[in-house]
């Protein structure tokens, strides 16, 4: 097809459109969804029984604050990635990954710290409340990200799948958080840890394909 | 892209937007001079200079949504000229290795017996199992599945420049794949 006859196909099919909304009100939008869920479920379960004296510690508020901080970082970076040329603050997205792994090594360094590392943690029971709480949110909130992010123009799907992915899985991570009343570190890396992990690469694999693809189908190969 | 040409772009993109076509045809036409200069300086001469302009204009078009009429034309367009350049340079190096490896293609049947413009059916099926799966898609649904170009478009998700352009590259490759025996497409 000759560049000529593109440009007459494509002029042809050109109507008015309406311009996608800017990335801070997209991201308002999400979360919105994303916070007003993790509030919802707190209230609906509860927070842990001690929360008030927990909200003392600047441990627990450190942490959450990073999960937090980590969910809005990230989703922050997604939806400006998802727009051509948007991005000029890269260190955006490795500040979200900086403080989700800042948040496991802690709880890694407390553990270890604890002594008999290894032993703890395989004799720790796993709590799948906090697993499924983890995956539910995560599932939920990610879901809609991803179907904003599809919308725009992603061209960097992977890097945008996995920030989408951990966007989500933090926020997720942060209400559970607030609700698990186990403080031990063993519990934590178990039951919210490795579970946030094996869902940011879940979404990252899962995402990749799926935003990728609408972009690219609107194009050719 | 000079200072000019970007104020100019984004007019017209603004005039787009409200479904001036007129304008947004002069848009790809300027797009399209700006790529091909954008395109040699990086590339060189290599013969697909074009397939890099077309993929770019698609995918212009397919972004036109995300172009915020507040900000610069230029870091939205090049950030999407870089990507498709790039992606087209990685798939001409999947096709030009397949293409070398020589065990992919069998040899064309020998001229003679059935005429020469025939060509073995293992080699036309070779040459299709390495073209990338979109072009193969599109044109085994052309011309095995006698499919239109639109009910083609309907069934990959794609519009229908798309299949078109996907189609006449898949067609490009294959000649190339078949060392220049098919007849005309």
């Amino acid at each position: 097809m000759r560049t000529e006859d593109l440009i007459v196909d494509l002029a042809r099919q050109s109507g008015p459109w309406t311009p996608l909304a800017p990335v801070r009100v997209r991201l308002m939008r999400w979360l919105a969804l994303a916070i007003g869920l993790g509030v919802v479920t707190v209230a609906v379960i509860g927070a842990r029984a001690d929360f008030a004296d927990a909200i003392q510690r600047p441990t627990f508020v450190a942490l959450a604050v990073a999960t937090l901080a980590s969910g809005l970082l990230a989703a922050q970076a997604a939806l400006v990635l998802s727009v051509p040329g948007a991005e000029r603050t890269p260190p955006v997205r490795v500040l979200a990954t900086i403080l989700i792994a800042g948040w496991a090594m802690t709880f890694a360094i407390q553990l270890v710290a604890g002594g008999n590392a290894w032993p703890r943690l395989a004799a720790f029971p796993n709590h799948w409340g906090c697993v499924e709480r983890i995956s539910a949110l995560s599932i939920l909130s990610g879901v809609v990200l991803f179907v904003m992010l599809r919308r725009a123009a992603p061209l960097r799907p992977r890097m945008c799948a996995a920030l989408a992915a951990l966007a989500s899985t933090s926020l997720a991570a942060t209400a559970t958080y607030i609700m698990c009343p186990v403080d031990d570190p063993a519990h934590q890396l178990a039951s919210h840890v490795v579970p946030l992990a094996a869902l940011v690469l879940a979404g990252t694999i899962i995402g990749v394909g799926k935003t990728a693809s609408a972009f690219r189908l609107r194009t050719s190969d | 892209m000079t200072a000019d040409q970007e104020r100019q772009s984004a007019d017209w993109m603004r005039r787009a937007q409200h479904g001036d076509q007129t304008a947004y045809a002069s848009l790809l036409v300027l797009l399209t001079k700006v790529t091909r200069g954008y395109a040699r300086g990086r590339l060189g001469g290599v013969p697909w200079i074009d397939d890099v302009v077309q993929e770019t204009l698609l995918a212009v078009h397919g972004a036109r949504h995300t172009y915020d009429s507040t900000r610069p034309f230029g870091p939205w367009f090049y950030a999407i000229a870089s990507s498709r350049m790039i992606d087209v340079i990685r798939r001409e190096r999947r096709v030009s290795s397949r293409q070398v490896s020589g065990d992919v293609i069998p040899e064309p049947a020998a001229p003679g017996g059935s005429g020469q413009d025939e060509i073995d059916a293992d080699a036309v099926h070779a040459a299709l199992a390495a073209l990338p799966d979109r072009q193969r898609q599109v044109i085994e649904r052309m011309k095995f599945g006698d499919q239109s170009v639109r009910e083609v478009a309907g069934g990959l998700g794609m519009s229908e420049s798309a299949v078109k352009v996907t189609a006449h590259r898949g067609y490009r490759t294959l000649r190339r794949l078949l060392g220049g025996r098919t007849r005309e497409d």
